[in-house]
């Protein structure tokens, strides 16, 4: 019966944890599948959403760090405005991206969390978001986190901000708020 | 009527179009906009998915330079009209606040679009575009008709447009996976112009810059990856009023776009 034990490593009391942490009813799921069949990126998900519930009821832990679907779910709100019971899936995506994070684990969707990491940062510097620095930023962060240089993909993106600077959508240098400082008290006060 | 104005960040720029014809529409109809003094972001989709406590303080610290003047507060943008009201439930604040589309599309305002309508947009089939944000969820928005929204088709109508109804009104098309998963927006925008032109729509009006940018910014890229021409021209709500009103300006607006409109437009006579 050896070679049993280390399939599912079951972590007891990892849903009730889930729950209280983040205040999403994972225990109501009675896998009806409405979030799964209304979500607009279920085809380039791994686990699809009541898949991944059902997990943090039975308390798989581990397999819940390396899912993508966390990381690409669109935060569309589909899911939570069609679910009968009420659950918050889309806050419940967020806590595990913050969770995974939080345990020190690379996140399986590189790119994704290297553009928050930029926008967030880019908040912080300006005040608002300048998307010309944010992406710098991104592609920094992005080559850091993928460990290689996606050129092609860097090539394009300059590609389509010079057609856009043409047409005047790019700012070339940030704008200005007066409320920086607070956006940056913020910042220093938040964990 | 005196409104405050929270545009967000990519009005400034990625977005200037549809910044330039709300002000340009508001000021035709007497809606005098206020630009929130010192706005900052309100964190959209990153910051929620990286720290919820920051999530919800960046909207707050906006709503309370609102409560300054008190004024009803009108916002362009769906993501940071969807931030900036769990922002009010969080913090109980009093300010009225109104994305833009379900604005414009009240009665009222459509009565005084009609009085000024100038150029009927009646050779134009169209499909409105919702997105997600300004309808999900309903807790949030306090939309009513979150499957099934129409403010735009109201206003659509009133300026002539032939709307065809589609079921796709606000199915999402990727938001900023548009940088950092390029993949996924060329699926989901793919699928909102096939249905957009099985219906026998010939373009799509807006009311989100993030869901513009992704149908009008990459629509050659995703014609070339899926081996497809599609030539859609994608308006900003705020365009088509303009147009029906013979507002000054437009041609700018219009040059702004990555599908090139002005073909389209002239062949129905209602570029002047």
């Amino acid at each position: 019966m050896n070679e049993y034990k280390d399939i599912l490593k079951v972590e007891s009391g990892f849903a009730k944890r889930v729950a209280s942490a983040c205040h999403v009813d994972i225990h109501a799921c009675y896998q009806c599948q409405k979030c799964t069949n209304g979500c607009p990126v279920s085809f380039a998900m791994d686990y699809h959403p009541h898949q991944i519930i059902r997990m943090i009821q039975l308390g798989l832990e581990n397999e819940i760090k390396t899912i993508r679907s966390i990381w690409v779910c669109a935060s569309c709100e589909t899911c939570f405005t069609r679910c009968p019971n009420e659950i918050e899936i889309p806050v419940l995506m967020d806590y595990l991206k913050q969770w995974v994070l939080a345990q020190g684990e690379e996140s399986v969707e590189g790119s994704i969390t290297a553009f928050h990491r930029a926008f967030v940062n880019n908040i912080r510097m300006n005040g608002r978001v300048h998307e010309g620095s944010m992406m710098g930023d991104y592609f920094l962060r992005k080559s850091i986190e993928e460990k290689k240089i996606d050129i092609n993909e860097i090539f394009i993106n300059l590609k389509l901000g010079l057609r856009m600077l043409k047409r005047g959508r790019l700012a070339l240098l940030p704008e200005r708020t007066g409320g920086k400082k607070a956006v940056k008290e913020i910042f220093n006060k938040v964990s | 009527m005196d409104v405050t104005y929270y545009p967000g960040c990519s009005l400034g720029a990625s977005a200037k179009d549809y910044n330039e014809s709300t002000k340009a529409v508001c000021t035709a109809l007497d809606i005098r906009l206020n630009e929130l003094p010192e706005w900052t972001c309100c964190g959209a989709t990153s910051a929620h998915s990286l720290n919820a406590e920051l999530a919800i303080s960046l909207p707050i610290l906006n709503l309370s330079r609102a409560e300054e003047s008190g004024n009803d507060m009108i916002v362009p943008c769906p993501l940071c009209f969807n931030r900036l009201k769990r922002a009010k439930e969080a913090m109980k604040s009093y300010i009225n606040i109104h994305d833009l589309g379900s604005f414009l599309g009240q009665d009222v305002i459509l009565d005084k679009i009609n009085s000024l309508l100038k150029f009927p947009l009646s050779d134009i089939k169209a499909v409105c575009y919702y997105g997600c944000m300004a309808d999900r969820p309903p807790k949030v928005t306090g939309s009513l008709d979150y499957e099934n929204p129409c403010s735009m088709d109201k206003i659509a109508n009133t300026l002539g447009v032939d709307v065809k109804p589609w079921s796709y009104k606000t199915d999402c098309c990727g938001a900023s996976f548009s940088i950092s998963r390029r993949d996924i927006v060329y699926t989901l925008v793919k699928k909102l112009y096939d249905k957009a032109l099985e219906t026998g729509a010939e373009c799509i009006i807006v009311s989100c810059q993030m869901c513009q940018a992704n149908l009008d910014l990459y629509q050659e890229n995703i014609s070339a990856h899926f081996g497809e021409i599609y030539d859609i021209p994608i308006f900003y709500f705020t365009e088509m009023i303009g147009l029906a009103l013979g507002l000054k300006g437009v041609h700018k607006w219009l040059k702004r776009h990555m599908v090139n409109p002005v073909p389209f437009l002239e062949e129905r006579n209602l570029l002047r």
